[in-house]
């Protein structure tokens, strides 16, 4: 027996619905760090300017 | 890995090859997480959630237990060192664990059909949150330092055994959080997606190195220019006292 019209949109519906949430997740958690690594690096570009070479000490 | 200071940021050879490693690691997670691993019988699709979701919170869980060894040795020993490194920690510990809440609560309205509840793993996971927000507050007060960094550190000392609760917490009481899936012998997951979830710990293992140096390097300069500040001030001072004070005008 096929599936009927009705039931086909609604497993497409679903499965589209879970692919947007899916999405969303990566979305949220990727830019998050993507945010976090821009401003980390500028601010480590900005701050390296003022202090003195020999003052920096790496780890 | 090159210790040496560049002149253009916090950035070195050895972290240019790890934030390069991340990066193709990254995309290839992508790729399995999202086109060549199988959906689930019953989660279908959002099981591609998990690969996201479970390396953060590892991640996370694993960034306070460094701030609370951080805080150990400082308390300790009073390395600015391990000081640095517990603060650097805590800050990427707090990012990593707002992106496991905020994961966990989409994969929650579509499995359990709500985005919140209070049950023992949720809670306890908010808990931590908020004493590692805490713990970030205290690193912005504006005391002295070496005072600054003792409060920071007795906080410290609480994210292990809130971290250790929350890790057990689906053990330890019922709760509607699934228990432990990957940690037994026998783990209860299709070959593909273990797989996946297991280069999501390293790929994510690796981001976490490579922004503890970078958070690090931007917190040691963060203190030479308060030194440099201070010392600038002190000098200030002296420099006044031995020119017979400052310019003072009166009315």
């Amino acid at each position: 027996m096929s599936p009927s019209p009705a039931s086909l949109l609604a497993l497409v519906e679903t499965s589209s619905f879970q692919w947007q949430l899916v999405l969303l997740c990566w979305a949220i958690v990727l830019g998050a760090i993507a945010v976090l690594v821009v401003r980390s690096v500028q601010r480590g570009r900005r701050l390296s300017k003022q202090v003195p070479e020999e003052q920096r000490r790496w780890m | 890995m090159s210790t040496s200071p560049s002149p253009r940021g916090t950035s070195s050879r050895g972290t240019r090859w790890l934030g390069g490693l991340t990066l193709v690691g990254m995309a290839a997670l992508l790729l399995f997480a999202l086109v060549l691993s199988p959906a689930d019988a019953v989660q279908e699709e959002t099981v591609r959630m998990m690969y996201v979701h479970v390396p953060t919170a590892i991640v996370a869980f694993t960034a306070f237990f460094v701030t609370l060894a951080g805080s150990i040795v400082y308390l300790w020993k009073r390395s600015e060192w391990w000081d640095v490194t517990a603060h650097a920690s805590a800050e990427l510990g707090a990012v990593l664990l707002g992106a496991t809440l905020v994961s966990g609560m989409l994969w929650g309205r579509v499995t359990w059909g709500v985005y919140w509840t209070w049950d023992a793993r949720l809670t306890t996971t908010a808990l931590l949150f908020v004493f590692v927000l805490g713990y970030l507050a205290v690193r912005r007060l504006p005391i002295e330092r070496d005072r600054r960094s003792r409060l920071a550190a007795v906080v410290g000392l609480l994210l292990g055994p809130t971290t250790i609760v929350c890790h057990y917490a689906t053990t330890w009481w019922r709760t509607l959080h699934q228990g432990p899936t990957i940690s037994r012998l026998d783990p209860q997951i299709d070959g593909l997606m273990l797989f996946t979830l297991m280069l999501g710990m390293v790929v994510f293992g690796l981001l976490y190195a490579w922004l503890l140096i970078h958070r690090f390097r931007v917190l040691w300069l963060e203190n030479r220019i308060e030194d440099l500040g201070l010392d600038l001030a002190l000098e200030e001072r002296r420099r006044e006292a031995t020119d017979g004070g400052p310019l003072v005008t009166t009315s």
